[in-house]
């Protein structure tokens, strides 16, 4: 198990993503896991090692660095790219859920039902939502990880000489970190590609909402529209909508006749 | 870490007989523990003894106070964990795939070999979670000192990166947390799902099919 499975997972990610979310999961294998495999983690690999002390007290240079380094940049790194495409796999589990009960229902009902989802992979509905909470949740993970950043690494850089006093040091001692300028190149390298992230992950959420706003507005106009012009028929003949204005991400009213399935079936139950 | 890829796959089989609780139980086993362990971890209890520094000269101190301080390496233990709590799984695919190659035995078998399996993964995670917490607290001290011969007298031992690894092993013990519900969550799923089914037909053979 390497990154390549993990690259695997979420290759079909793809699929049900908007733009936005193909550029986000581009940047994020690109800019991120590739050069944090290829290039950050040789960076970070001596840091233990090469942090030196300018005493000869044993113990010293292992308290110093624990102290100057909590929880090192590649392990904050490793996690926080675990945890920001965590959101993407639930999106994929939802639609396989839903997948797996079109094709339950099929089987038990035969070839000829009443399909529950047109297209399990659409955005509608349940999916919607879990998208949603996915983008806002990366964006989250992003920010979460950038102020624990800030918080043990002012100002995200590394000096190039610490000082360091506690037990068992004799006195005041000089510890040198090993490559700083180079950690600092990829730190805010790694810092500006989570920022574009979280950018792209809200602007995505925005674009979504917005689309589903103005479809809401839409149907609900042509639902006024079709009401007046139908006031006069008959009780039984319902309007095309059906009542229903909470429609899916790509529903466009209908203008000619009737279609043939019901806006029940468009609708994805979660 | 490609020894990990056996282990991925082999779980990969056995979420076309799991339920959605038991896929969301796969998902994190596979992101959360083995990654985690493979790529984290490996890095962070590399170095554990080279730069585990007692403050003293006398050869052959170093190395008798690590092995009091660490009988067991956290990455061993962890491994284990990894290891024991995915044999069921394994077992029950070996099964799976045998009872399938045998036509008219029907699903019972099958089906309560899953939940066999699924009693000892929630059996293995409570006891792991327990054991962890027995043997090695919920931090890593930075400081140990060390009485055993041939230490002249009491020294005092630094381990190395004990922040680190104190996450670590807590976020470990979080996933494991996470885990164990899953699992118990499953568990309450499947008996109940069995026991609907033989209130409805009490007669009539399991469907074969455990998804959801």
């Amino acid at each position: 198990m390497n990154w390549g499975v993990f690259e695997g997972l979420l290759s079909g990610v793809n699929k049900y993503s908007t733009a936005f979310g193909r550029i986000w999961l581009s940047l994020v294998f690109i800019f991120r896991l590739l050069v944090y495999v290829v290039a950050a983690e040789r960076v970070w690999s001596d840091d233990h090692k090469d942090f030196d002390c300018n005493t000869r007290q044993p113990g010293c240079r292992n308290v110093c660095f624990d102290h100057f380094f909590p929880v090192s940049h590649i392990r904050l790194w490793a996690l926080q790219l675990i945890l920001v495409t965590c959101p993407s796999l639930l999106v994929i589990m939802h639609v396989a859920y839903r997948e797996a009960k079109a094709q339950r229902r099929r089987a038990v009902e035969g070839d000829n039902c009443r399909r529950v989802y047109l297209d399990p992979g659409k955005k509608r509905g349940g999916l919607w939502w879990t998208y949603l909470l996915s983008l806002v949740f990366k964006a989250a993970v992003d920010v979460i990880f950038l102020y624990i950043f800030y918080r043990f690494y002012r100002n995200y850089t590394l000096p190039h000489v610490v000082k360091c006093e506690l037990m068992p040091c004799p006195n005041i001692v000089d510890c040198f970190i090993s490559r700083p300028t180079e950690k600092n190149i990829f730190t805010l390298f790694m810092v500006v590609t989570a920022c574009i992230c979280i950018m792209l992950s809200l602007i995505e959420a925005t674009y979504l909402i917005g689309k589903r706003c103005r479809e809401c507005l839409g149907a609900q106009r042509e639902q006024s529209r079709e009401h007046r012009r139908d006031c006069a028929l008959s009780p039984a003949e319902s309007p095309e909508t059906g009542g229903q204005v909470f429609q899916g991400v790509d529903y466009k009213p209908p203008t000619a006749s009737i279609p043939a399935s019901t806006p029940q079936d468009e609708e994805a139950l979660p | 870490m490609g020894e990990w890829g056996f282990l991925s796959s082999l779980l990969d089989a056995v979420q076309e007989h799991s339920p959605m609780v038991g896929r969301f139980w796969l998902v994190v086993m596979l992101l959360f523990r083995i990654l985690v362990l493979a790529t984290v971890g490996s890095d962070v209890f590399e170095d554990e003894q080279e730069e585990f520094v007692c403050n003293t000269q006398q050869p052959g101190c170093k190395p008798v106070c690590y092995d009091a301080a660490f009988p067991i390496s956290h990455y061993r233990f962890l491994v284990f964990h990894v290891v024991v709590l995915s044999a069921p799984a394994a077992l029950f695919v070996i099964y799976a795939v045998h009872q399938a190659a045998k036509p008219g035995r029907g699903a019972r078998p099958v089906q309560a070999c899953y939940v066999g399996s699924v009693v000892a993964r929630v059996a293995a995670e409570l006891a792991f979670l327990a054991g962890q917490g027995l043997l090695y607290g919920f931090r890593v001290q930075p400081l140990f000192v060390c009485r055993r011969r041939p230490c002249p007298h009491r020294v005092d031992c630094f381990v190395s990166r004990p922040t680190e690894k104190t996450v670590f092993i807590l976020f470990y013990f979080a996933v494991g947390l996470v885990s164990a519900l899953l699992s118990l969550a499953e568990l309450a799923h499947l008996l109940r799902k069995g026991r609907r089914r033989e209130a409805e037909e009490p007669g009539a053979p399991p469907r074969a099919n455990l998804t959801v």
